[in-house]
C-alpha cells in the first residue's frame, strides 16, 4: 500500500536526512518490520501493510540516531509518540520529518490463522479495509489487533507530509472492540481472576516494555537495585506489581499503540491495562496523550491551587 | 537398540491411560496434536522443567542471634516423560547437561529435576516453517541413540528404545522396513540446506570488531524473549531476597538487558545494543563451538517466531556465513 | 547423565564464617579478616564470592596468601550495594564465603623468576597475596629479585600502610610508593605509575611484571613495560568482569570464550592480545 508514494518521497527526503525509518517485509511470511533507509538505492525494500504493527518511534530513542535529522513513517499511533517524546524533551521537532500515514489497522496473525488454518501468502490480497481470500473479499475488522478494534484516532495529528487520504471513520465504532466494557461488567473477583491468569504466564522478558515507545527511562524500576522495587522471581504477584506499576508509569502517556500487547510472547493481553487508565483520563481530564501537542497532560501538571480534593 | 511397530490406536490409549506421567512442549504438539490425546500438560520450553525461570537455592536467617545458611532440596521427582522435537531434545542433551552437568561443578537442584525427566524425541515428519537445523548439525530426526523416539512410518509409529513397554510390546521391525526407513532418513537430511562451514566459529570470532555488527543489530530492542524462550539459553542470575530471613534465588537473565555485565563501578563492557547483539550471536555461534564444541544454537527457531521486531538469527548467521566467505 | 554420581554439595552454598578483624585502609577501602572455611585450598590471585546475608554476593580477590592458615582477607573499596553492605559490618559478624575460584597467578613459571610487581591503589590487593606468599620463609629461595612499585592517587588513598612499612624494612626486596597528589607531610615521590615506571633502571631481560590495578592505569603500565622491552608473554595482570556464580556457568563475565571466572582472573598480555576488547 502506498508504495510508490512512499519510495519517491523518500528518495527527496534523503537528500536532507540521515535515514527514514520505515518498514520492509520481514523473514516470515505475514510479517514487516522496522528498516532503517541510508541509501537510496535501498528505497524499494520500503513497504507499508497491514503488518507494520512496530511503534516506529522507539527508534528515534537509540543512541545513534537521537541527535540527528530523521524521517520517519509515522502512523496515528507512531505520530501520537513522537508528539509525546518532543513535549517530553526526548527528541527535537527540528530534527524530524514526519511522514504522516492513515491507519486502517494492523492484522493480527493468529486470528487469520484461526479462521483460515495454515497461511499461504499467496492466498491473500489486502486492500485498505478488506482482504480478499481465495477470490472471497472480507471486511478486515474481525482480523484486526484488539487495539486496533478499540482505536480512536486513526489519522495522524502531526506530520511535514501526508501519504494518501484520511481514515473517514472511527474504527471502534465500526469494529465494537468492547473487551474494557466487558471487563467493567464482572466483579472485582472475576476481574481479579482474569488478570491473575493472564500474568502467570508472564516470563518478564520485558519486551512490553522495550517494544514501548514512551518506556524510555534509562533504569526502570523493575531493574532497580536501590530501592528494590521487585523480586527477581517471576511470581504472579510480582509479575502483576509489574505491570500495574507500568501502566501507572505510562498514566496519561500511552498512546494505546499495542506495541505492548503484540510484543509479549506469550500472549498476554497487555494493553488492557494501560488502555484502561487511558479511558479513565479520557473521562475524567477529557485528555488524550500525543493529541494536541499544547495540551497540558493532566497528571504531570503542577499547579500551586491545585484542590487536591483527592488527597485526604 | 530396541525396535518397534505401534498402531496409532494403541500409542495413543497408552499415553491417554498414563496422562499424568507426560508432558509435551508447545511446538512437539504442534506437530503430533493428531497422535497424541487431548489434555497434556503443555509447556513453553524444555528448559522450564529442569532449569525454571527462577528457584531458590539456598535460604538463610538470623535466629538466636546467629546466621543459618542451608540448601533448599527440591525434592525427588516422580519420573516425568516429555515429548519434544529432535531440536529440543539435542538443546537438553547438548547445551544444558553441557552447562550445568559439567564434571567440576554439577548444579545439585538441575541434577535433581534432570535426572528424572525422560525425553521422547518425535522425529519431525513435517518441518515447521520457522526451523533451520540442519545448519548447526542438527537434521529433523536427530536423537541421542539412548532416548526414546518416535516416528509416523508407514500408517503405524516406528519406536526405538521403549525399554519399559511405555507404548505396548508392539510388532517388530523387519529388515526391509528397517532399510525403507534408513533410506527415507537419508534421503531426507540430503533435501535440507548444509550445515554452516566447519571454520565458521573461528572466523566469525575473526569479525569481532567489524563494522557490520551496527548494521545488525539495529533493529533489536534488547529485551529478553528470545532468551528466555531460547532451549539453550541458560544464563542466570543469582540475587539475594529477604533480609532476615531469605533466599539466595537462581532466576533466568538475559545478554540482552544492559545490567547483564554492569559493573558495580557502573562501567559496562557492553554498552550498546550492538555488543549485547553480538555478545548473543558471538555465544551460540562461536564461543561455545569454540569451547566446547557444540553450537548454542539447535536451530529450533522459536526466536523467529516471537521476535517482536523480526530480527532473525537465521538471516543474520546465513548473512555473516555469507560475508565471511 | 546415566553415569553421573550423585552431587553431594550444592555448589552455590556458601559456608557461614565469623569477621575476625576489620582494618580501616582508607576512606572507602577496608580490610576484612575472615575465619578461613573448611577445606579451603588457594592460590594467589584466586578469588572467592562473599555473601552478606540479607544483602547479597560479590566477588572479592584474596589478599591473604595461603601460607596465612588461619584466616582469609579481602580488602574491599566501597562502591555498591554488596561493599556498602559489608563496610557496616563489625568484627564478631557473620559472612559467607564460597570458593576459591579463578586460576590465579602462573606460580609455577614465576619459580627462578625475578619479580616486578605493578600496583595501583585498590589493585594491590591481589598482589599482596602473592607478595606475601614469595616473600614467605620457606618459598623466597624460589623468587629472584622482588621489586614492588605501589601508587595511589594520594597519600591517603594507600592501603596496607602497616605492611608496606614492613616491605620498605626488608632487604630482600625494593619498594617504591608514589602518589599522583602529594600533601603537606607527604616526603615519597610524586608521579603517575607508568611515569615512575619509566625511570626504573630494570633490565626488562630478567624479570616478570604483575600488573594489577585501575583499567587505565593497566593501560598505560603496559604500553610502558612494552616499551621498556617486556615481552608480552612476561607481563601478567588480572581483570575484572561482573560476576555471579564463580563456576563458568551464569554465563556473563566472558571476553570471548574465555571465562574472566574460570580461565582468569588472571591473564598474560599475550593472551590479553588475542581477546577482544570487550571488557
Amino acid at each position: 500500500m502506498y508504495e510508490e508514494e512512499i519510495r519517491a518521497l523518500s528518495v527527496k527526503l534523503l537528500d536532507e536526512v540521515e535515514g527514514v525509518i520505515g518498514y520492509s517485509w520481514g523473514t516470515l511470511p505475514f510479517r514487516a518490520r522496522p528498516f532503517l533507509c541510508q541509501k537510496k538505492e535501498d528505497v524499494t525494500h520500503l513497504v507499508f501493510n497491514h503488518f507494520c504493527g512496530s511503534n516506529l518511534a522507539r527508534y528515534l530513542l537509540s543512541g545513534e540516531l537521537k541527535e540527528k535529522k530523521i524521517a520517519i513513517l509515522a502512523k496515528a499511533c507512531d505520530a501520537r509518540a513522537i508528539t509525546v517524546l518532543i513535549r517530553e524533551g526526548q527528541v527535537k521537532r527540528e530534527n524530524l520529518v514526519i511522514v504522516g500515514i492513515p491507519c486502517y489497522g494492523m492484522v493480527d496473525r493468529k486470528k487469520l490463522e484461526e479462521r483460515f488454518g495454515p497461511l499461504q501468502p499467496q492466498d491473500f490480497e489486502w486492500h485498505l479495509d478488506s482482504l480478499t481470500f481465495k477470490g472471497e473479499n472480507l471486511s478486515i475488522g474481525p482480523f484486526l489487533e484488539a487495539t486496533c478494534q478499540r482505536c480512536l484516532h486513526p489519522n495522524p495529528p502531526l506530520y511535514d507530509h501526508l501519504i494518501g487520504q484520511e481514515v473517514t471513520y472511527i474504527p471502534r465504532k465500526r469494529w465494537n472492540n468492547d473487551a474494557l466494557t466487558k471487563l467493567d461488567m464482572v466483579s472485582r473477583e472475576e476481574r481479579w481472576a482474569f488478570f491473575a491468569g493472564e500474568f502467570e504466564k508472564c516470563i518478564r522478558c520485558y519486551a512490553c516494555r522495550n517494544s514501548c515507545p514512551l518506556c524510555y527511562c534509562k533504569e526502570c524500576f523493575a531493574e532497580m537495585q536501590r530501592p528494590y522495587w521487585l523480586s527477581g522471581a517471576a511470581t504472579p504477584s510480582e509479575n502483576l506489581f509489574f505491570h500495574v506499576g507500568r501502566s501507572l508509569h505510562m498514566a496519561g502517556r500511552c498512546v494505546e499503540c499495542g506495541a505492548c500487547e503484540r510484543a509479549c510472547p506469550v500472549d498476554i493481553p497487555i494493553a488492557l491495562l494501560p488502555c484502561k487508565v487511558e479511558e479513565l483520563i479520557r473521562g475524567n481530564f477529557d485528555f488524550e496523550a500525543g493529541i494536541d501537542p499544547d495540551k497540558e497532560p493532566p497528571l504531570l501538571t503542577y499547579r500551586e491551587n491545585d484542590p487536591g480534593e483527592f488527597i485526604r | 537398540m530396541a525396535k518397534k511397530l505401534v498402531t496409532p490406536e494403541v500409542f495413543r490409549k497408552k499415553v491417554a491411560d498414563q496422562s499424568d506421567l507426560f508432558l509435551i512442549t508447545e511446538r512437539a504438539q504442534g506437530v503430533y496434536h493428531e497422535f497424541l490425546p487431548q489434555g497434556l500438560r503443555v509447556i513453553k520450553t524444555p528448559k522450564e522443567l529442569i532449569f525454571p525461570e527462577w528457584e531458590g537455592v539456598y535460604r538463610f536467617s538470623f535466629q538466636d542471634r546467629s546466621w543459618k545458611v542451608w540448601e533448599i532440596e527440591t525434592g525427588d521427582f516422580s519420573p516425568r516423560f516429555l515429548f519434544l522435537l529432535p531440536c529440543e531434545a539435542r538443546a537438553v542433551i547438548e547445551v544444558l547437561d553441557g552447562n550445568f552437568l559439567q564434571k567440576d561443578y554439577i548444579d545439585k537442584n538441575y541434577w535433581q529435576r534432570r535426572k528424572n525427566l525422560h525425553l521422547i524425541v518425535l522425529g519431525c515428519y513435517t518441518i515447521p516453517k520457522t526451523c533451520f537445523c540442519s545448519l548447526v548439525g542438527g537434521n529433523p530426526l536427530w536423537r541421542d541413540g539412548r532416548s526414546l523416539f518416535v516416528l509416523p512410518f508407514q500408517g503405524e509409529l516406528y519406536v526405538e528404545n521403549d525399554e519399559t513397554m511405555l507404548f505396548g510390546e508392539g510388532k517388530s521391525v523387519d529388515a526391509r522396513e528397517e532399510e525403507t526407513l534408513a533410506t527415507r532418513e537419508e534421503e531426507l537430511k540430503a533435501s535440507l540446506p548444509p550445515p554452516l562451514p566447519s571454520d565458521f566459529p573461528q572466523k566469525l570470532y575473526a569479525h569481532f570488531d567489524e563494522g557490520i555488527w551496527k548494521d545488525l543489530s539495529w533493529r533489536c530492542i534488547n529485551c529478553g524473549a528470545c532468551t528466555f524462550l531460547c532451549p539453550t539459553c541458560y544464563c542466570f542470575d543469582l540475587s539475594v531476597e529477604g533480609r532476615l530471613r531469605g533466599l539466595t534465588l537462581k532466576t533466568w537473565d538475559s545478554c540482552m538487558f544492559p545490567r547483564f555485565t554492569l559493573h558495580a563501578s557502573s562501567h559496562n563492557p557492553r554498552p550498546t545494543g550492538k555488543e549485547r547483539v553480538r555478545q548473543r550471536v558471538m555465544h551460540k555461534f562461536s564461543y561455545l563451538p569454540l569451547r566446547e564444541g557444540y553450537y548454542g544454537c539447535v536451530g529450533c527457531g522459536i526466536c523467529r517466531e516471537i521476535c517482536p521486531v523480526n530480527w532473525d538469527i537465521r538471516e543474520t548467521v546465513e548473512r555473516m556465513a555469507k560475508y565471511l566467505g | 547423565m546415566d553415569s553421573l554420581s550423585v552431587p553431594v554439595k550444592n555448589i552455590y552454598l556458601p559456608e557461614l564464617v565469623q569477621i575476625q578483624e576489620i582494618i580501616e585502609e582508607t576512606r572507602d577501602i577496608k580490610t576484612f579478616r575472615v575465619q578461613r572455611p573448611h577445606d579451603f585450598e588457594y592460590r594467589p590471585g584466586q578469588f572467592a564470592e562473599v555473601f552478606v546475608p540479607g544483602k547479597g554476593e560479590a566477588p572479592f580477590s584474596i589478599t591473604s596468601s595461603p601460607t596465612q592458615e588461619a584466616f582469609l582477607e579481602f580488602s574491599i573499596k566501597r562502591v555498591g550495594t554488596v561493599t556498602e553492605a559489608l563496610h557496616r559490618l563489625n568484627p564478631g559478624e557473620t559472612v559467607g564465603v564460597r570458593g576459591p575460584y579463578g586460576n590465579g597467578f602462573p606460580i609455577d613459571s614465576l619459580r627462578k623468576q625475578n619479580l616486578l610487581f605493578i600496583g595501583g591503589g585498590i589493585g594491590l590487593a591481589p598482589l599482596r597475596s602473592l607478595i606475601n606468599y614469595v616473600l614467605s620463609a620457606p618459598y623466597r629461595g624460589n623468587f629472584g629479585d622482588i621489586f614492588i612499585l605501589y601508587g595511589a592517587r594520594t597519600p591517603q588513598d594507600l592501603v596496607f600502610r602497616w605492611e608496606l612499612e614492613e616491605w620498605k624494612k626488608r632487604e630482600d626486596l625494593s619498594l617504591l610508593v608514589t602518589v599522583d597528589r602529594g600533601d603537606d607531610s607527604w616526603r615519597g615521590r610524586v608521579g603517575l605509575v607508568p611515569e615512575v615506571l619509566k625511570e626504573l633502571s630494570i633490565d626488562a631481560k630478567d624479570f616478570k611484571a604483575i600488573v594489577c590495578g585501575p583499567p587505565i592505569m593497566i593501560k598505560f603500565t603496559i604500553k610502558t613495560l612494552l616499551e621498556m622491552g617486556f615481552q608480552p608473554g612476561c607481563i601478567i595482570t588480572t581483570l575484572e568482569m561482573r560476576m555471579k556464580c564463580g563456576l563458568g556457568k551464569c554465563g556473563r563475565c566472558n571476553i570471548g570464550p574465555y571465562y574472566v571466572c574460570k580461565d582468569g582472573p588472571v591473564f598474560s598480555y599475550e593472551e590479553l592480545q588475542k581477546m577482544p576488547e570487550e571488557y
